[in-house]
């Protein structure tokens, strides 16, 4: 197993459905509702929309990692190193536009083998619900980053 | 934080005596030194020893004074920082009144504390004033600072629920703060959680929600901080609540598009924002509930304490908070809108003109049970109620999201939504009583109007808001206040039954006694536990939160989970320990939650898991709903034991008088007098303090008695008719076409007609034989007038060959008036004969309850007769109930009235909206029940409870009761809390139970030890 598959915990391209399905209610976030290309994976994901924007039937690479650093080495979640950011060492973050930190904190089985994973990112929300072969990296509990770059 | 009470710079005569030790001598020395003038210092110094004396330093040498001070000498020194003092706010209607606070002595003349300590003591700062007093013995500050101190007293006794508790700019600044779109850059984040700090504990800075494309934390990331700021905290919340802006129609739980979901793992604020239900008081679900129940009271304060500084600084530095003319001007728009909603709401007032042109016309459609007045009040309120509701609806929508009233109403800050469309739309109905405004003049409300009119204006309905002003007539459309006088009435009614519960307390031996040591209950509540611990619904324990907490602070990813049956097996294994069976027989009911708590686990397990062998993916599916590894098992249970035996009252607990205050304190909450029974619009039933007395004097003749009656066919509207004209009282005057005089050469007689078309469509039982009968023999129960009594078989006769027809002859023979006298009495009396139902029933109406989709019926009885209704053909005897206290005494016994009286304050309660754990009730009831009858708590019903002249007196009619026990020579055993009081001795109870006991000189023959020392008799 390359290094890069460990870190990687999901991947897929996601087509952006819809904006704030349930109307916009906070001036600075935007909810988006999108299917994955390859997994068929639904997903419903917060994002500042004052930094970022996205826009519907635009398309998306969405990747979930355990860590941001290309080695692989685990990284340390609890607590924010500010000399991390001077140091210019590429990491996993150079190629996305829009990276955040979060953590699971649900997993839950609907029918079928189809699983919802419920992520936090300091309150902005993700919700990834599809078949659980495709899922099972994502272990319950755990802390991860959720890179984001346009196609 | 609370520990700040604050106080004035110097205060020569407001200090304590401490005695001089090794460790503080310096310290007094310096006190000495300054004397009484400069603070702080002392007054005065007492020398102990061969010849002690008292020496004051106001004059002197108190250098002197200074040198000489030696261990053991007493030093009466100036008040100074971490001294216990107690605080007091009147009334004192409950125990947190009277609380001990720490002292930090500032400059100034005023008392200050956290503001989130003003809900117990009921204070604000509009010029209240309190009291403040300075234990003066180590055994005084100790038990102070231990029982009463803030810390102990977060929660209410009433039902546990946190009382001290965040309130006003507090959540509207939570609220703020963990919006979802709350972001902070690098410095704003650090200046917060600088703020929230004292730099005392080191905060550790999380990584940013957002990394690229810059750095940025969310506001929840910062409340998180609050919660835990670093990593060396090891207490963990974890919880899952509906915040108040929850929408539940959407079941999104998390995703909720408001953010109404409020979840914590392992004290990280995962969703949600954070408004009164999280942080507010009276919420059993919230974040501090959850601090105070896991991780203990100081925790919680600490919380509360980094959060009002955090509050204060943010809105007094970065935001601002603030409301003017301008937050509830309506746009142009929403005028127009009121403008269309009043007079499509006017078309549909001239649905209610219509309705009032019915009502005159006499067509209107009679709503049930109410008479054709009050269908149209109904019909009316019902129409200009939406009125409001509608308007009001527009106008919240309107509002921007930065709209600061709206952003109170919606956190629970202040106001509501209904303030606001007051302010903004329309004041709408008002309404006194539940009805709309009374006459006040004669036959209108106001001079301005027609007689009798009944139109909106004239009745009380206000169209313009508070932005637009309100007309003369609209102004004085108002509700009357609600009086001091009241509240006195209601205060003095709280302190006549704690008279009768004050001197209960718990023993050892688990039993409730009085000081008279007479068993009021041989265990508290059933199963001995405080209410002011229970966790939900009066339960001690809340499985689905300890669940969660267990698998988040126990993850154990390497143990295997337990399954089906080897989880039900390990749990019973568990609970047949010794630690579990030693709860037996109190904690059945607890075993009992546990096993089938774990037996829903277990059924989930296999649910969820199904057919899938990949162990990898059942971990997955298991992980957040049922996973249960062995350690988890052991640990779960253990908690659970814990929170139990913590939840267990200790001895000497003053049991009464915490239920007593529990029921007599919300007294001031209960405002409107009458409400609906169970939504019948006709039936009103006496509630709030007036009922509350009813039932806790035990009166004989109760405002509103009201018979539930369930029927043995429920889903029968025609039965339920027949069953309800067999109750309810019919005369023969309402039965009849006419009763008339007739007169012929030969007698003269009364012709009754019965109307059988009436008969038969109310579905009565009665014909002229029937009504005859009844003529003549009378209603059991019921004394008849003496004209009736007069009659003889041979005067009522039945017509040949009709049902309906009857003719009763004057009886001649004995009677001295003149016949046509005898002939006009029985006309007057014959329409007032009771031919069918229960006379002490004066109305029964049938009230329809949807019961899973079907309609299902039951009689509301309005009267007395709980006998005679359960023994009517159609009605269900065992589960017909009344409200009337006495009379269950009477027809069903003592046991069925001790659980009636519990029952019904819990009716009055919920009404209110008031939460009252279910065993101060029991306690109250098993007060007034038992000596084996139903005794108020009236100075005759406290006269049989208790023996004690002193307490007896000290309660009502003093010089009656000492004048008595002079006369009788009565003896007083001085045990109870009002004689102990009177005499200035220890009460014995709580800490004043035990004594120590020393084993006098026989040892071999211990005599019998009381539980309660006997002190010398009062009047030997």
């Amino acid at each position: 197993m390359s290094s890069a598959a460990r870190v990687t915990l999901f991947e897929d391209i996601f087509e952006i459905n819809a904006l704030n399905p349930e109307g916009k209610k906070f001036e600075r976030v935007n909810r988006l509702s999108a299917k994955g290309t390859t997994f068929d994976c639904d997903l419903l994901l917060d994002y500042n929309c004052q930094i970022y924007s996205l826009h519907e039937e635009e398309k998306m690479t969405l990747v979930l990692a355990s860590t941001l650093n290309l080695d692989g080495s685990p990284d340390d979640h609890t607590s924010y190193n500010p000399a991390a950011s001077f140091k210019n060492e590429p990491t996993l973050a150079d190629n996305y536009e829009y990276v955040m930190h979060g953590r699971v904190f649900d997993v839950s089985y609907k029918k079928d083998g189809v699983v919802v994973i419920a992520i936090s990112f300091g309150g902005l929300l993700c919700r990834l619900t599809g078949d659980q072969r495709h899922l099972s990296n994502i272990l319950p509990d755990m802390r991860l980053f959720i890179l984001i770059k346009k196609d | 934080m609370y520990s700040r009470v604050l106080n004035f710079a110097r205060y020569r005569n407001f200090g304590s005596s401490e005695q001089v030790s090794r460790y503080n001598i310096e310290k007094l020395r310096d006190r000495v030194r300054n004397g009484p003038d400069t603070w702080p210092g002392a007054n005065i110094v007492r020398i102990t020893g061969e010849n002690s004396f008292s020496k004051s330093l106001a004059f002197g040498d108190r250098e002197l004074a200074a040198a000489n001070l030696r261990v053991g000498d007493i030093v009466e020194r100036h008040m100074e920082d971490g001294d216990i003092v107690l605080f007091n706010r009147q009334p004192s209607l409950h125990k947190l009144s009277i609380m001990s606070h720490q002292v930090k002595v500032l400059q100034w003349r005023t008392f200050r504390f956290n503001i989130c300590v003003c809900a117990p003591y009921n204070a604000d700062f509009d010029g209240d004033e309190m009291n403040m007093h300075l234990p003066q013995t180590e055994e005084a500050r100790g038990e102070a600072s231990m029982l009463m101190g803030v810390h102990h007293n977060l929660a209410t006794p009433r039902n546990g629920e946190p009382l001290v508790a965040c309130s006003q700019d507090f959540l509207s600044a939570a609220y703020l703060i963990t919006q979802r779109d709350q972001f902070f850059d690098k410095g704003m984040f650090c200046t917060l959680c600088a703020y929230f700090g004292l730099a005392d504990e080191q905060i550790d800075v999380p990584i940013p929600a957002i990394i690229k494309p810059v750095a940025l934390w969310t506001g929840k990331q910062v409340f998180t901080a609050i919660v835990r700021p670093n990593r060396q905290c090891d207490q963990f919340v974890n919880f899952e609540m509906k915040e108040r802006n929850y929408n539940s129609s959407k079941k999104m739980k998390h995703f909720c598009p408001n953010d109404g979901w409020v979840a914590f793992r392992n004290s990280e604020l995962v969703s949600g924002n954070i408004a009164k239900k999280t942080i507010g008081d009276g919420s059993k679900t919230g974040l501090l509930y959850v601090l105070l129940r896991d991780c203990g009271p100081e925790e919680a304060a600490r919380f509360m304490d980094r959060f009002s500084k955090l509050c204060s600084r943010y809105f007094g530095m970065h935001r601002g908070f603030s409301i003017g003319i301008s937050d509830v001007s309506p746009s142009a728009k929403l005028k127009k809108m009121k403008h269309d909603i009043l007079s499509t709401g006017y078309q549909k007032v001239s649905v209610a003109e219509q309705a009032i042109k019915q009502y005159d016309e006499g067509t209107l459609e009679l709503r049930p049970g109410c008479d054709l007045l009050q269908s149209l009040e109904e019909v009316l309120n019902g129409i200009l109620g939406k009125l409001r509701e509608s308007a009001g609806q527009e106008a919240m929508k309107a509002l921007p999201w930065a709209n600061t009233p709206r952003i109170m109403a919606e956190c629970g800050s202040k106001g509501s939504p209904l303030n606001i469309s007051q302010m903004m739309a329309c004041v709408g109905q008002q309404a006194v009583g539940g009805q709309r405004i009374q006459d006040g003049f004669v036959n209108r409300t106001l001079p301005h109007f027609a007689y009798h009119s009944l139109t909106a204006p004239a009745k009380g309905f206000v169209a313009n808001s508070f932005f637009s002003g309100l007309t003369a007539t609209e102004f004085m459309a108002g509700r009357p206040r609600r009086y001091g006088r009241e509240n006195r009435r209601d205060g003095l009614h709280g302190s006549s039954s704690y008279e009768a519960l004050e001197d209960l307390s718990l023993r050892y031996d688990n039993s409730v006694r009085n000081s008279e040591n007479t068993v009021v209950q041989f265990t508290y509540g059933d199963d001995s536990l405080d209410p002011e611990k229970m966790e939900n619904n009066d339960r001690p324990v809340q499985f689905d939160r300890l669940h969660l907490h267990i698998t988040q602070t126990n993850p154990c990813p390497d143990e295997s989970n337990l399954l089906e049956d080897e989880l039900t097996d390990k749990v019973k294994r568990c609970l047949e320990e010794d630690r579990f069976q030693k709860l037996l027989p109190n904690g059945k009911s607890f075993l009992a939650e546990i096993t089938s708590f774990f037996d829903d686990i277990a059924k989930k397990q296999t649910e969820t898991i199904g057919t899938c062998d990949d162990a990898v993916h059942i971990e997955q599916r298991i992980w957040n709903s049922c996973r249960f590894t062995e350690t988890q098992v052991n640990e779960f249970l253990r908690q659970s034991l814990t929170k139990y035996t913590k939840a267990l009252v200790e001895p000497g607990e003053a049991v009464g008088a915490t239920g007593a205050q529990s029921i007599s304190e919300p007294g001031t909450q209960m405002t409107l007098k009458t409400f609906h029974f169970a939504g019948v619009s006709s039936m009103n039933v006496t509630l709030g303090v007036p009922r509350l007395k009813e039932i806790i004097n035990g009166s004989k003749n109760i405002s509103t008695p009201i018979i539930t009656a369930k029927l043995v066919q429920d889903n029968n509207k025609v039965g339920a008719r027949i069953v309800k004209a067999g109750i309810e009282k019919t005369t023969l005057g309402e039965i009849s076409i006419c009763i008339k005089e007739v007169y012929s050469s030969s007698d003269c007689y009364l012709s009754i007609q019965l109307d059988m078309k009436a008969i038969e469509q109310l579905r009565l039982n009665i014909d002229a034989v029937s009504v005859r009968r009844c003529i003549l023999k009378g209603t059991r129960g019921q004394t008849r007038p003496a004209v009736l009594r007069g009659l003889l078989e041979k005067h009522v006769l039945v017509k040949k060959g009709s049902k309906s027809k009857l003719r009763v002859y004057v009886p001649t023979d004995k009677s001295d008036s003149p016949t046509y006298f005898t002939m006009q009495a029985l006309k007057v009396a014959l329409p007032g004969v009771i031919v069918q139902g229960i006379s002490s029933v004066n109305r029964a109406v049938i009230n329809e309850e949807s019961k899973g989709g079907k309609p299902s019926y039951h009689l509301l009885v309005e009267g007395c007769g709980l006998a005679e209704v359960m023994g009517s053909p159609g009605v269900d005897g065992k589960f017909t109930t009344t409200n009337h206290i006495m009379e269950v005494e009477q027809t069903l016994g003592v046991e069925a009235a001790r659980t009636s009286i519990s029952s019904e304050i819990s009716y009055i309660m919920t009404a209110y909206g008031i939460g009252i754990d279910s065993r101060h009730l029991m306690l109250l009831s098993d007060v007034m029940t038992f000596k084996g009858e139903v005794l108020g708590i009236t100075r005759f019903g406290v006269a049989k409870m208790r023996e004690s002249v002193l307490m007896l007196a000290s309660f009502e009619k003093t010089t009656d009761h000492l004048f008595d026990a002079a006369v009788h020579g009565r003896a007083d055993a001085i045990n109870g809390v009002s004689e102990c009081i009177i005499m200035g001795i220890p009460v014995p109870i709580g800490t004043g139970l035990f004594k120590l006991l020393k084993r006098a000189t026989r040892p071999s023959e211990p005599d019998p030890v009381p539980s309660v020392v006997k002190r010398g008799l009062l009047l030997q």
